[in-house]
């Protein structure tokens, strides 16, 4: 009967316990005053949702010369006019039919994913009306806002004279000028939020990870983009990147909060912790014999144990340290709480009650820094940035890389590499690549060499760095070494 | 708790329909003195003969823990002293004789401590950064455990026995000086067969011999290292495996006693004369095997060590839990199946074309592949980890 105890046991341990039971443990004081500043945009505007072919009149956005002004819906959509190159939000409804949304729904238990809310918060325009509308995919509102209120008057001159932080509060346009504005909105489905996100049942069901940095996305040449920038180069992508930065690391631990206090509420569809938040591949590797299963790498972490966000902890602190230099008069933000929150959740079952509030005041932090960034970006620069600002960023991106001495990497996690990586490309590309910068091509292309997912047949493919072992962590330190000794600033004494 | 009460029940009725062999295996004790402690479960369960207290703390005496004692006879027919036992006692037609030759020269786990010691050692040790050759939770399944009774926040280094290399003679067949010298006692009348021989298993039990030819407890120690035993401090942890340790195989009784260098024989062995004219009725309390029966020696193996492993890995799991519950950090990832988590993502993927038992995206606690799954499935169901 023993052993039949024991099960027993093990059953009312794990349920009662373990995984499931949090020993109550004091929360720690919070005495610190906490920022208040916030930035306009992390809130829904309460107003009515307009569909997209509200702005597709030929005489307004609707003009059919793709790439030229007052086209703009003619360019985003992928059916008005037959362009291959299209803007990817709107086939978001479209992909809810395909063979993968299916099965994702079937493994998700679900019946029609195109009539599912989760689904459709990110892959429609939510709350769009008509509701059929929601055929548009991700359409013009669901980046410039609901227009109820700014429909009639955003054709008037007097719009001009309304400031960003007006029209969002007052008429819910969001001003996507504005930096922080616009990629504030991005990550609300690009990373989640208390209304949407993509958890770790939905990415086992098939659907991709999210690893959102905003120049990647921007100037990905499969987008087609329906908009000019009002900046000129490197001042826009050392800006966006920065931007990028604090936004996505705001919404990776809002998200934090938000599942922390689920779980503390027992949520039961809330699992926790939960595995999406932790960086993919620390667990998603090969293990047993061989170089990638033998190799433990270097880690700022326990052993076995892996890290909360690198992809958005790991170079916020290069945009934090270094946004004065993109942002002048701009000081660096106070982020006391975010390594605090990375300790605390450097446990396998941190208490979602601690991690609720750390994270939260760890969101008022960033929300200051996004405040100042935001009321930067909301005046017109009066000079440019210095010629050497994309190489200072690169030369501190690849310091935080490596270890102090240079002799190992930080941490060789693959989203804490590809977090770096992603920066100096960033950088390489606000400087103007190789005609420019041509010592920094061999060490960027070599990292993307190291970092891509192997190939696979076609039709098939690797969404995880299969075999990323410690040869090709070696090779990635050499690259990041050689990338610090040629970004290295020309005028500094030896 | 009503939910959770009823799926415990659920589980106990399970098991029960094991049948026999778990009740045997229950009651089991482990095979290293100490084992005494399990009160009131030393059952003799049918199906499966003796099963005794074994030795307590009280009992065991002091410990001889080398190899060279049992070198000096079990060495060979023709060398050493063994010739001469050999030749008063025919002891070869009880056991081999040449058992230390052959865990010298074949058996695996006398080069355990080179694994500590060896370059995969040395990298553990640096990303651990403890020595891994003098940590008792490493020494515990790589060496002698000289102190089996002290639990392993007070073990030392120099609780352990390591100069013979590995996992040694008295790690499986006991540690005790009593049945160490026992056992090649002179016998009362020259020419007979050895007192120790005649005696029955509880005997040698008592006095801290392990009786290896019980599988159930044969079974029982080697899942105590090749799954764990939390008890005797044997347990590899997910810092460990992050930090080089290779992935435990899974464990297969029969299997693992068909890859092992033999230095034993199976009962009906024409080598063991000793067995050979045995009437049944006697050899049932010594193998637990029917030959007459046509019944496979292996088959109760595979039978016994499939229910061992299942019990190894719910007692891991129950530990674990109440570890968890105690420090409020979660079961240990060691406990899931590893392979839930560490493969490569790959589209298409085998796992999503084969689905999901309950939600996607959450690790399982994974039986023992060779151990009884249809056990288990109810305790996958709630081993998510669903806050």
């Amino acid at each position: 009967m023993r052993s039949a105890v024991v099960l027993g046991v093990v059953i009312i341990g794990m349920a009662g316990s373990g995984l499931f039971k949090r020993v109550e443990i004091p929360l720690p004081p919070d005495n610190t005053p906490l920022p208040t500043a916030k930035p306009y945009g992390i809130t829904k505007p309460p107003f009515g949702v307009l569909s997209s072919s509200s702005c597709a009149a030929a005489a307004c956005h609707g003009g059919g010369q793709l790439d030229t002004l007052h086209s703009e819906h003619s360019t985003w959509s992928a059916t008005a006019f037959s362009n291959k190159l299209h803007d990817p939000h709107s086939t978001a409804y479209r992909v809810l039919f395909n063979a993968d949304s299916v099965r994702i729904a079937k493994l998700m238990g679900m019946k029609e994913p195109h009539k599912e809310a989760l689904c459709l918060k990110c892959h429609s325009t939510e709350g769009v009306k008509p509701a059929e509308a929601i055929s548009e995919g991700v359409g013009c509102a669901a980046c410039h806002g609901p227009a109820e209120k700014w429909i009639d008057i955003h054709m008037l001159p007097e719009w001009k004279s309304i400031s960003n932080e007006t029209k969002f509060t007052d008429y819910g346009f969001i001003p996507g000028k504005n930096l922080v504005a616009r990629t504030l909105n991005c990550v609300t489905c690009h990373v989640g939020d208390a209304d949407r996100e993509v958890n770790h049942d939905l990415i086992a069901a098939g659907h991709p990870r999210l690893d959102f940095e905003y120049t990647r996305f921007q100037f990905n040449p499969t987008y087609r983009h329906h908009w000019d920038e009002v900046l000129p180069q490197p001042d826009f992508e050392v800006r966006a990147w920065t931007v990028g930065q604090a936004a996505t690391l705001r919404a990776a631990t809002d998200l934090l909060r938000v599942r922390a206090e689920r779980a503390a509420a027992n949520d039961p569809k809330s699992p926790w912790p939960e595995f999406s938040g932790l960086s993919c591949y620390a667990c998603h590797q090969e293990i047993g014999n061989g170089e990638v299963g033998r190799d433990a790498g270097t880690t700022r972490r326990p052993l076995g144990i892996p890290g909360w966000e690198l992809w958005s902890n790991t170079a916020a602190g290069v945009a934090a340290n270094l946004c004065p230099d993109a942002f002048p008069g701009v000081t660096p933000p106070e982020l006391r709480e975010l390594p605090a929150l990375r300790k605390l959740m450097q446990k396998r079952q941190p208490d979602p009650r601690v991690i609720a509030h750390r994270a939260k005041r760890a969101v008022a932090e960033l929300d200051a820094w996004l405040a100042a960034l935001q009321a930067a970006e909301d005046k017109t620069p009066t000079s440019r940035l210095p010629a050497g600002t994309p190489r200072k960023f690169a030369h501190a991106l690849a310091a935080n890389a490596l270890s102090a001495d240079r002799m190992k990497l930080a941490d060789s996690d693959w989203d804490a590499l590809a977090a770096n990586y992603l920066g100096v490309a960033a950088m390489y590309h606000a400087s103007g690549g190789k005609a420019t910068v041509p010592t920094w091509t061999d060490p960027i292309r070599g990292l993307m060499a190291e970092l891509e997912f192997p190939k696979r047949k076609p039709g098939e493919r690797f969404d995880s760095p299969a075999g990323f072992g410690k040869t090709a962590r070696d090779r990635v330190r050499d690259r990041f070494r050689d990338l610090y000794d040629v970004t290295a600033d020309p005028g500094a004494k030896p | 708790m009503r939910r959770v009460a009823d799926r415990a029940r659920m589980l106990v009725a399970l098991s029960v329909a094991a049948g026999g062999l778990v009740l045997g295996l229950a009651s089991g004790s482990r095979a290293t003195p100490g084992a005494g402690q399990d009160k009131g479960d030393a059952k003799a369960a049918p199906g499966c003969g003796y099963l005794g207290k074994g030795p307590t703390k009280e009992t065991a005496g002091d410990i001889s823990a080398g190899i060279q004692a049992c070198e000096l006879c079990h060495i060979g027919s023709t060398k050493g002293q063994a010739a001469k036992f050999l030749k008063v006692y025919q002891s070869d037609e009880f056991v081999l004789l040449n058992e230390s030759e052959t865990w010298v020269e074949s058996d695996i786990h006398s080069q355990a401590m080179k694994c500590l010691t060896g370059p995969l050692g040395k990298q553990m040790s640096a990303n651990l950064k403890y020595n891994v050759a003098e940590a008792p939770q490493c020494l515990a399944c790589h060496s002698v455990d000289k102190t089996p009774l002290k639990p392993l926040a007070e073990k030392k280094y120099k609780d352990f026995a390591t100069a013979d290399g590995g996992v040694n003679c008295t790690v499986c067949h006991g540690l005790s000086e009593r049945w160490q010298s026992d056992h090649y006692k002179t016998p009362d009348q020259e020419g007979q067969p050895l007192p120790w021989r005649s005696k029955p298993p509880e005997y040698k039990w008592e006095r801290g011999m392990a009786d290896l030819r019980n599988p159930v407890i044969k079974a029982k120690l080697c899942a105590s290292c090749h799954i764990g035993n939390a008890s005797e401090g044997k347990v590899v942890t997910h810092e460990m495996y992050a930090a080089g340790h290779p992935p435990l195989p899974p464990f297969e009784l029969a299997s693992y006693m068909e890859g092992e260098p033999k230095h034993w024989a199976y009962p009906t062995d024409p080598r063991l004369k000793f067995f050979a004219t045995m009437p049944a009725a006697e050899r049932w309390p010594l193998f637990h095997f029917h030959p007459e029966k046509d019944e496979s020696y292996l088959s109760r193996h595979y039978a016994v060590g499939a229910i061992a492993a299942l019990r190894a890995e719910a007692e891991l799991l129950l530990v674990d839990a109440e570890a968890a519950a105690k420090t409020g950090d979660g079961m240990d990832f060691a406990r899931f199946d590893c392979y839930a988590c560490h493969h490569d993502l790959k589209y298409p993927s085998e796992r999503q074309k084969r689905g999901y038992d309950g939600p996607p995206g959450r690790p399982h606690c994974e039986p023992q592949p060779a151990s009884p799954r249809r056990s288990w499935p109810s305790m996958r169901k709630e081993s998510k980890p669903v806050g």
